[in-house]
């Protein structure tokens, strides 16, 4: 028997943004969705959260971290013995433009384990993980891919997705670990993305040097992943020179 | 042969059509796929309902959509070659999905209103939307009271509510007739089946 669902402003709005962002579980949105399809209402609230999530996503904000904030709140008691720590502190200090360009506007699709490589046997964790990705759901595909991983499943895209899952839940610096596990591979259908998304994680951290020597590893065979890293090391250049 | 059942009316499937199409696209971002799932969704209805009555039909339809969006998602799944793929087509560049459950002219709206809210806003709207943070994981992270991100999300997702609420009527109603064609005229007749399994 099925039961009628409350539906309340808050409800809808709540139950609309985790349904339009892909952070309803299975079960959840499979409720929701036996309820909105009768429901304008909701309906409506979906059309809206949807349209708030793609504008937010195409005009990514640089988000602030709490310790950004407090970095800026010094004891009075300490200015005086922090007068020479200031410029170190100052030097130090995340460029806010740099990090910025180590954001992740849009996370690349995954098509099936065999379009990028030789044909594997799909590992059921493997799959829950990517069903988990596909529905941006990054934190708990990181989550499910270390797990496929610990398992023994393939390696190769395992690391890669593990890599763009932590990146894009603001996790770069082991973002940038899965991505030099995916590069150590050697050739594969997955390091040219590897060295691109390894340069956005140092960029996060402010590892410059090395983020252009990820960069400067595509090539022009790498196609539109080398035409992406050309870009971004444009940018890198622009915004380091001013 | 066509079987006409006795308790069946159309227009009772089709209101659903908006809410089975609105799935499909989360699902595939991609309009005309909606369409056609929409269509297959109550075609299958409408003949299971020959058979059998369910208690709401809301659950009924919306059960039937999500098998016909595995199906799909299984014929998509198949194995193929990165040269077989349009160039537009590469990983990096698919479309997002989201985008698409709205009208290009509503995310105008939003994108515009977004301009008149603050980054700290927008950042917020951000860890709301794609990192699923709770306001007490969003607080900490921002150096903020639980109490006083529920507030700003209020604030700024009124403010763009206003905005995508000032879509033209008659955008609306084209969105509207962006659906498939009628139960009563297309889903007993000849039609060619979605391919999926």
């Amino acid at each position: 028997m099925t039961v009628e669902r409350a539906c309340t402003a808050d409800s809808r709005q709540h139950d609309a943004e985790r349904y339009a962002s892909g952070h309803m579980n299975a079960g959840d949105a499979a409720a929701f969705e036996d309820h909105f399809v009768e429901c304008a209402d909701c309906q409506a609230e979906v059309r809206f959260a949807s349209a708030v999530a793609a504008g937010v996503r195409h005009n990514e904000p640089v988000l602030p971290s709490a310790r950004d904030r407090r970095r800026w709140w010094i004891p009075a008691g300490v200015l005086a013995a922090a007068a020479v720590a200031t410029v170190t502190a100052i030097q130090l200090r995340p460029d806010p433009n740099i990090v910025a360009l180590g954001h992740v506007v849009t996370a690349p699709a995954y098509l099936g384990v065999a379009v990028r490589g030789a044909p594997q046997p799909v590992e059921s964790q493997f799959d829950a993980a990517m069903d988990a990705y596909a529905r941006h759901q990054y934190l708990g595909a990181a989550d499910k891919l270390r797990a496929t991983l610990a398992a023994g499943g393939d390696s190769i895209p395992g690391e890669f997705f593990l890599g763009v899952s932590l990146l894009l839940s603001d996790r770069p610096a082991d973002a940038e670990v899965a991505f030099a596990h995916t590069i150590a591979r050697g050739k594969t259908p997955y390091a040219a993305e590897a060295h691109y998304y390894r340069a956005k994680a140092l960029l996060q951290k402010s590892r410059v040097a090395e983020a252009r020597a990820e960069l400067a590893a595509l090539t022009t065979a790498d196609g539109i992943v080398h035409e992406m890293g050309v870009a971004l090391a444009d940018s890198v250049t622009r915004v380091t020179k001013r | 042969m066509d079987e006409q059942p006795a308790d069946i009316d159309g227009a009772e499937l089709e209101v659903l059509r908006g809410g089975v199409r609105l799935m499909a696209l989360r699902a595939f971002g991609d309009g005309d796929l909606a369409d056609e799932i929409a269509q297959e969704t109550l075609v299958r209805a409408f003949h299971s309902l020959r058979t059998s009555r369910p208690e709401r039909m809301g659950p009924f339809v919306a059960g039937i959509a999500r098998h016909v969006i595995a199906d799909v998602i299984r014929k998509r799944s198949r194995p193929a070659h990165l040269e077989e793929l349009a160039p537009d087509a590469h990983p990096s560049v698919t479309p997002d999905p989201i985008a698409d459950l709205c009208l290009a002219e509503e995310k105008a709206r939003i994108l515009e209103a977004l301009d008149e809210i603050s980054e700290d806003d927008k950042a917020l709207l951000h860890l709301v939307y794609f990192q699923d943070h709770s306001p007490v994981e969003i607080a900490r992270r921002l150096g903020l009271t639980p109490e006083s991100i529920r507030q700003r999300k209020l604030r700024a997702l009124a403010r763009l509510r206003r905005a995508f609420n000032e879509v033209p009527l008659r955008v609306a109603e084209g969105h509207e007739t962006r659906s498939g064609p009628t139960v009563s005229g297309d889903l007993r007749g000849d039609r060619k089946p979605l391919e999926t399994t």
